[in-house]
């Protein structure tokens, strides 16, 4: 465990040694072939990222050490959360498209392993599977649009694609590779309508919450929608897309989040908005939103991190994270509480915190187009704020009453504080004392990665009296208000939204609708009668040659030569032969006229200069009549077993005549062909000279193709075996 | 039917056949013949002992189980690849040793698939036939 | 003549697919021994035809010249031939075993073994 925690700081630091504003990079092939190499790309963007990653992830670490201790498997868990972490990270660093794939699908698997890390608990269980089911089918989407992305570029190199990006607009790939990039980015950043997956998620333990709804996971749909910016962000449909789906999110979740009861849910949905926002502000695009973007980002990593800390500790303290249960707690959780009220004024937005800076930026974006996306904004920020003061003011400021659950003093274990109090006191310090790093070091070079035409200004806390700061206040004074009178407008949202169905209910109805027709479907294939399975092969065999045989060749004239009598003749004891074995009722004549049939064909052979084949033919022959008179008075008679009905009938023989007549009319057509003679003048001229054999067939057989041969005797070697097996099982019944 | 006449005849027509097969499976690489030819007489010879006497009595001159002569087939005929293999050709390839008599690893090869054929045949030709005679 | 050929394979195709569909498993195993003659006619026909001479070297030659019979198509009949051999007295201990157990030669009673009656 120290060992994970050793691996954060040299990771913390190792990046920092390396890391230049500018960007740096390296290359190893890795499948030349295929184009991809193992290639990393550290720059602005990257670093943010890679950061908050890695910072978060030592935190959680940390908090973890106490929180899991004693549950089962608690190692394991570490193990899987380093694992988490180095997938997320290799995600922001990859710098070749196949490579970000795997990663972001090695952050799908890592995560399903967290999130059901409860895996005796079947609600833990359901809701793993559907954040992969989720994440997994977006990250299909993800794999074809990038397939589309890397051939419209001709490169994997995400550096030579965002060079080429402004050309690829015309190109007739350019809306599909967008819309399906969108999907994957949409599913892995919880957005609507996919964005149930992450209230699911909710079952994993509180460390795990913590990190996945700060800093990574959730963040990886931000990244790459920030990343691949400079390619699509030209486009009106990305414009739209962006703007319509993440405004979306952000209204429709924080409505929902504010009817939850549950803490931890409470949290849980508005990272969906925190995230709508951030789609909604990359939209936009310009360098106060794309400021804003960034600024939000660290602020929602420390200030989330932090609350679903808080949370887990007053859960472990209390046993409940009922809102309605939890009171008073500010005087036993202190140090929690510190943490808590930091992290939710940051939430809410009042100064000096980075909340506070990322909204002001986000106002003077919104105000920069249009009134639109300002009320947008102020109403979501509204609800937000009043949703940060809920969660720190219930629990820990409002008086004990009957239903409140006593609390047990758990922060005597300093590991479930001092992490959530470090979050908080970096939170106090970003913004003051460190605001002109982050902006030197970060937030202006990240900008200049996702739009580099901007124009980048540092961020100040302090503008002077203007509309942003006014607005500010507007949306701080209504939070204050939906607070107080939050009852009220929680029962209103319950009546209005009971009708509208919920988001993981259309994922189960799909999920089960795909088995329901799976199951249906295996019923009518797989229905047990052996007729009904050849009746299907060959009703779809005759269909084929139905619809083919119009067009294949028809020799002018009808060719007659070269047919003796004594041919024809046996042509027709050969059909005579054949119907007898059709409309015969005894089985015994039915052999006869089976083997008289094998026979003339055998001549058939011998008039061919198929000497070899006619003789095997002749000899299988005889031992197939051999073994069908052995068995045949063991069977049952023809009359034992009822025919077909006469339609069946009808139709079976039209099936028959259908494909014989299709065979035939391919046979005949192949007559006006010339034969590719190459391999049979190899053969006739080595056979001799290379092979010391003048028998070509047998030579083909032996030496040309023996590996053929090869195969083939295994096969009958393999039926023996198993027919010897068949009989065997017989005789041990019998004993 | 197992009459003594017939016994006696399948004796001596037995004989004949297994020469036969063999004759026929050496002389396959120049004229028509060859590993299966030979095997299916064999077995057709083998049958028809099956019928004039019993199941057991073939299983017991023969000796060795079908199923191993089968399995020993199939090696040999594997395992003559592996003479070109081993001297630096791709498997399978021919190898001839040109000395009185043209011999090879494609002979070997087909006395391989002749031993596989037999084997398989007739086991289950004697398990069917000690199931239902 | 390939006419011929062509109308006699077609017809053995023809009548055992028309066997292969009944219900009878003695008709089935009929009809596959019908099927697989016809396919190897089929692909006798397929390789072009031959009256000239057997693909064999005579003697005293070297090489093989001028007209004779496809060495490759007769190869590979000869391979089918004897897999279908070894599929077909698969095929006959198979059918043996499920009349024995399920007293019932009807294609479509063998559903009985799959739902494990």
């Amino acid at each position: 465990m120290g060992l994970s925690v050793a691996l954060h700081l040299f990771l913390l630091i190792g990046l920092w040694v390396l890391y230049s504003p500018s960007g740096v990079g390296w290359h190893w092939d890795w499948v030349p072939s295929l184009g991809a190499s193992f290639s990393i790309r550290l720059d602005g963007l990257s670093m943010l990222f890679s950061w908050l990653i890695c910072g978060i992830g030592l935190f959680v670490q940390l908090y973890a050490f106490h929180y899991m201790k004693g549950k089962p498997l608690s190692g394991l868990f570490h193990v899987y959360l380093t694992l988490f972490m180095l997938a997320m990270l290799g995600l922001v660093l990859a710098g070749n498209l196949l490579l970000l794939f795997i990663f972001w699908e090695l952050t799908t698997v890592t995560s399903y392993l967290l999130i059901g890390f409860n895996h005796d608990q079947e609600v833990s269980r359901k809701n793993a599977l559907q954040a992969m089911l989720v994440t997994g089918a977006g990250g299909l989407a993800l794999l074809a649009g990038l397939i589309l992305l890397g051939q419209m570029a001709g490169t994997w190199e995400m550096d030579q694609i965002i060079n080429r990006g402004a050309t690829f607009i015309s190109d007739k790939r350019f809306a599909p590779a967008l819309i399906l990039i969108l999907i994957g980015a949409f599913t892995k950043s919880a957005q609507v309508p996919f964005h149930f997956w992450l209230p699911g998620a909710m079952s994993a333990p509180a460390p795990v919450s913590a990190f996945l709804h700060s800093a990574t996971m959730v963040k990886g749909g931000i990244y790459l929608l920030a990343r691949l910016a400079p390619v699509f962000s030209q486009s009106d449909l990305w414009f739209w897309s962006l703007a319509l789906t993440g405004g979306i999110t952000a209204v429709w979740t924080v409505i929902v989040a504010l009817q939850q009861r549950d803490l931890k849910l409470m949290l849980a949905y508005s990272t969906n908005v925190a995230l709508g926002k951030l789609v909604f502000l990359l939209a936009l695009g310009t360098r106060y939103a794309i400021s804003a973007a960034l600024m939000f980002i660290i602020a929602h990593a420390l200030y989330k991190a932090a609350l679903f800390m808080v949370i887990g500790t007053v859960d472990k303290a209390t046993g409940t994270r009922n809102i309605d249960q939890v009171a008073g707690l500010g005087r036993i959780l202190k140090f929690s509480f510190l943490a808590a009220g930091l992290s939710a004024f940051s939430k809410a937005g009042i100064p000096p915190l980075p909340g506070f800076l990322s909204k002001e930026y986000m106002y003077k974006a919104a105000l920069q187009i249009s009134y639109a996306p300002t009320i947008l904004l102020v109403f979501v920020n509204a609800l937000m704020g009043a949703m940060a003061l809920l969660v720190v003011i219930r629990p820990f400021i409002s008086k004990p009453d009957a239903r409140t659950v006593p609390a047990s003093p758990v922060e005597k274990y300093s590991f479930l504080w001092i992490p959530p109090v470090c979050l908080g006191i970096l939170q106090l310090l970003a913004t003051t004392l460190g605001l002109q790093w982050l902006n030197t070091t970060l937030i202006i070079p990240a900008g200049q990665v996702i739009a580099p035409n901007a124009g980048y200004e540092s961020l100040k806390l302090w503008q002077g009296l203007n509309l942003p700061l006014a607005l500010s206040g507007v949306s701080l004074l209504f939070a204050f208000l939906l607070f107080k009178y939050h009852t009220w407008i929680k029962r209103f949202i319950d009546r209005t939204t009971r009708l509208l169905p919920a988001g993981s209910q259309c994922y189960e109805q799909i999920v089960n609708g795909i088995i329901r027709s799976g199951s249906a479907l295996t019923s009518i294939l797989q229905h047990g009668r052996l007729t009904g399975y050849i009746f299907m092969l060959f009703f779809l065999m005759a269909l084929v040659f139905l619809f083919n045989m119009p067009a294949l060749p028809m020799p002018d004239t009808v060719n007659w030569q070269g047919i003796r009598f004594y041919e024809v003749l046996l042509a027709l004891g050969l059909a005579a032969a054949v119907f007898t074995v059709l409309l015969s009722r005894s089985r015994l004549l039915a052999i006869v006229s089976l083997g008289v049939a094998g026979f003339i064909t055998t001549l058939f052979l011998m008039f061919y200069n198929a000497p070899d084949v006619a003789k095997t033919q002749l000899l299988v022959e005889t031992l197939s009549v051999i073994f069908l008179v052995m068995i045949v008075g063991r069977l049952p008679k023809f009359s034992d077993v009822l025919p077909h009905s006469f339609g069946k009938r009808i139709l079976n023989t039209a099936i028959a005549v259908t494909i014989g007549a299709g065979v035939f009319r391919v046979l005949y057509a192949m007559s006006t062909g010339h034969p590719d003679t190459t391999l049979i003048d190899y053969f006739a001229a080595n056979s001799l000279i290379a092979a010391h054999g003048r028998n070509i067939v047998n030579v083909i057989l032996v030496d040309f193709r023996a590996i053929d041969t090869l195969g083939e005797i295994t096969v009958v070697v393999m039926a023996a075996l198993g027919a010897s097996a068949i009989l065997l099982k017989k005789k041990r019944t019998d004993r | 039917m197992k009459s003594v006449i017939f016994k006696t005849t399948a004796h001596i027509v037995i004989g004949i056949m297994l020469l036969f097969s063999l004759y026929l499976l050496f002389r396959g690489h120049n004229e028509p013949g060859g590993g299966f030819i030979g095997a299916l007489i064999a077995v057709i010879a083998f049958a028809l002992l099956i019928f004039s006497e019993s199941p057991h009595y073939v299983r017991k001159r023969i000796g060795l189980s079908p199923g191993m002569i089968a399995l020993t087939g199939v090696g040999l005929s594997l395992g003559s690849g592996f003479f070109a293999a081993f001297s630096g050709k791709a498997y399978l390839t021919g190898l001839w040793c040109k000395t009185v008599l043209t011999l090879g690893t494609p002979l070997l090869f087909d006395v391989g698939v002749y031993l596989a054929v037999i084997g398989g045949v007739l086991s289950i030709l004697l398990d069917l036939a000690e199931e239902l005679l | 003549m390939h006419l011929l050929l062509s109308l006699i394979t077609g017809m053995l195709v023809a009548a055992g697919i028309y066997l292969m569909l009944e219900r009878h498993l003695l008709r089935i195993l009929f009809g596959f021994i019908l099927l697989s003659n016809g396919i190897n006619l089929a692909i006798l026909t397929a390789g072009q035809l031959s009256k000239e001479a057997l693909p064999i070297i005579p003697p005293g030659a070297v090489t093989l010249e001028g007209s004779f019979a496809n060495p490759l198509s007769q190869a590979l009949i000869l391979t089918a031939i004897v897999i279908g051999f070894g599929v077909l007295i698969f095929c006959l201990s198979l059918t043996y075993r499920a009349v024995n157990d399920s007293g019932s030669a009807d294609a479509d009673h063998m559903d009985r073994s799959e739902k494990g009656e």
